[in-house]
């Protein structure tokens, strides 16, 4: 997830996400990695309100680094 | 002809003026330019169609000019600056030193709001037809205006406000504003504005919205906003544009223009930050709905799959009742399989020893021999003749030897 989406963009694709969930129409095993790229387009966006690029490019570096780690569900 | 002096001249048409005027007389005009240095001067001119027909001087003496400034700035909500409409009470005054000029008495402000009406309406109007009214207004607003153009005065106590409550805000949102330097009233306005206008429409990359702020207090000197060419600038922007240019009176062309407008510079703070927090909202809703919408999905998926569950045990239970019969006797088959490959074993055994038993080889360890004649076996007496060569073979080896004689013995069975 190298991209910094545009909040135009970012707010799009969890609306299609969460409106997935809602209707029930999404397929249990993408359920995961579907909720899990909601949350990290969220926590980005709310972040980049307040912080400058500069932190906005930190924060997601670490995302990337925790991904990598297995343990997380 | 007889000469006269300068001196003579002037006076002759001094007194023919001062005759013609009897008292102040009211006169309509625009005013070219405007310098206060203790009086207020002016140049006054009266156009058609932009061409200039008319021009004269006019003074507005120290004493009176304050408190006719004052009045008429509170009334018309405009300063005494170039490029408005007036009218006003004059003397005419000649004088031999220094020639024509207007006395101006007192100056009615509610014809130059009219006459500032009556050019916003036309300048509205022009800019209507080509098309450029609505067009700001349909840009699409940004969702997160976090980029922010501000065109305005450093000096304005209106920039600072709006900075102050951006920096501030409640939420703690990160904006990050760009001052456009532009003079914001006065001659100059009209073109430090435009340009201003244009750098941001270079710099647009970067930019989310363009915001104009003026005023906070004080005198406003509007007219300068009911410019044509700063309207066409706005209008043709690229960016968004919000006017707060501090004004409690009638909106000018730059509100007309513009895609939103806030009555002062804290104000358009204020819309900034309500729009952005809009779209926070927004994202936590829909947080919220994920959340909830997954734990519905997950209830639902751990319901189907008890009772999944709890249908798989009773349908195995059930099959294995139906079929414990016929697993009964398929266990008693298998018994009676294992007894019988059981005893097959031990026959087995046994049989092995027999063979053991009945093997050449032991037999003839045990000292009987096989004796053969012309390679077959010798069983009865018959089938030797005397002088035959033997073969006797012993469980080690062979012997040859010649038959002597042969006797048969009588055996009673």
């Amino acid at each position: 997830m190298k991209d910094k989406p545009k909040y135009s963009d970012a707010v799009k694709e969890i609306e299609s996400i969460v409106e997935e969930i809602e209707s029930e129409t999404v397929d249990v095993d993408v359920l995961t990695e579907k909720v899990k790229r909601a949350t990290y387009l969220i926590k980005l966006c709310k972040e980049k309100l307040r912080e400058t690029d500069k932190e906005v490019k930190n924060i997601l570096k670490e995302f990337e680094r925790a991904e990598d780690k297995p343990a997380l569900d | 002809m007889e000469a006269i002096s300068l001196y003579e001249l002037n006076q002759q048409i001094r007194s023919v003026i001062d005759r013609s005027f009897q008292g102040p007389q009211l006169i309509t005009a625009e005013i070219a330019s405007c310098n206060v240095k203790k009086h207020c001067y002016l140049t006054l001119v009266d156009k058609e169609n932009e061409t200039v027909r008319a021009e004269l001087r006019a003074v507005i003496w120290a004493n009176r000019y304050k408190a006719l400034s004052k009045i008429f700035e509170d009334a018309a909500g405009t300063q005494i600056s170039k490029g408005i409409k007036i009218l006003f009470e004059a003397e005419i005054s000649f004088h031999e030193r220094y020639g024509l000029k207007l006395n101006i008495l007192n100056i009615d402000p509610s014809y130059t709001v009219g006459e500032m009406a009556v050019k916003r309406k036309e300048v509205l109007e022009r800019l209507s037809k080509e098309g450029l009214i609505k067009r700001n207004q349909e840009l699409a607003f940004p969702l997160v205006p976090q980029r922010i153009g501000i065109i305005s005065s450093s000096t304005a106590a209106g920039y600072e406000d709006l900075m102050t409550h951006l920096v501030n805000n409640p939420y703690g949102y990160k904006f990050r504003c760009r001052l456009y330097e532009a003079v914001m009233q006065g001659d100059n306005a009209n073109d430090s504005i435009v340009s201003a206008l244009n750098q941001c429409s270079s710099d647009a990359s970067d930019l989310d919205i363009v915001v104009i702020v003026r005023g906070g207090g004080g005198q406003v000197d509007l007219h300068c906003f009911d410019s044509y060419d700063i309207g066409k600038s706005i209008a043709l922007l690229q960016l968004p544009v919000i006017s707060g240019i501090g004004h409690q009176r009638d909106s000018t062309v730059v509100d007309e223009v513009s895609s939103r407008t806030a009555k002062t510079p804290t104000a358009v703070a204020d819309m900034i930050i309500m729009h952005v927090n809009e779209f926070e909202d927004r994202l936590d809703t829909l947080a919220y709905n994920m959340v909830h919408g997954t734990y519905k999905l997950s209830t639902e998926m751990v319901g189907n799959l008890s009772s999944s569950v709890k249908a798989l045990e009773v349908a195995t239970r059930n099959e294995l009742l139906n079929n414990s019969h016929s697993l009964n006797l398929f266990v008693k088959g298998m018994k009676y399989s294992l007894k019988f490959l059981q005893n097959k074993r031990h026959q087995l055994k046994a049989g092995e020893s027999s063979i053991h038993f009945l093997n050449p080889r032991n037999v003839l360890k045990r000292g009987y021999s096989i004796t053969y004649n012309n390679d077959s076996a010798v069983r009865a007496i018959s089938d030797i003749k005397q002088g035959d060569s033997l073969k006797t073979v012993l469980h080690d080896g062979e012997v040859t030897s010649r038959a002597e004689g042969k006797k048969k013995i009588r055996r009673k069975a």
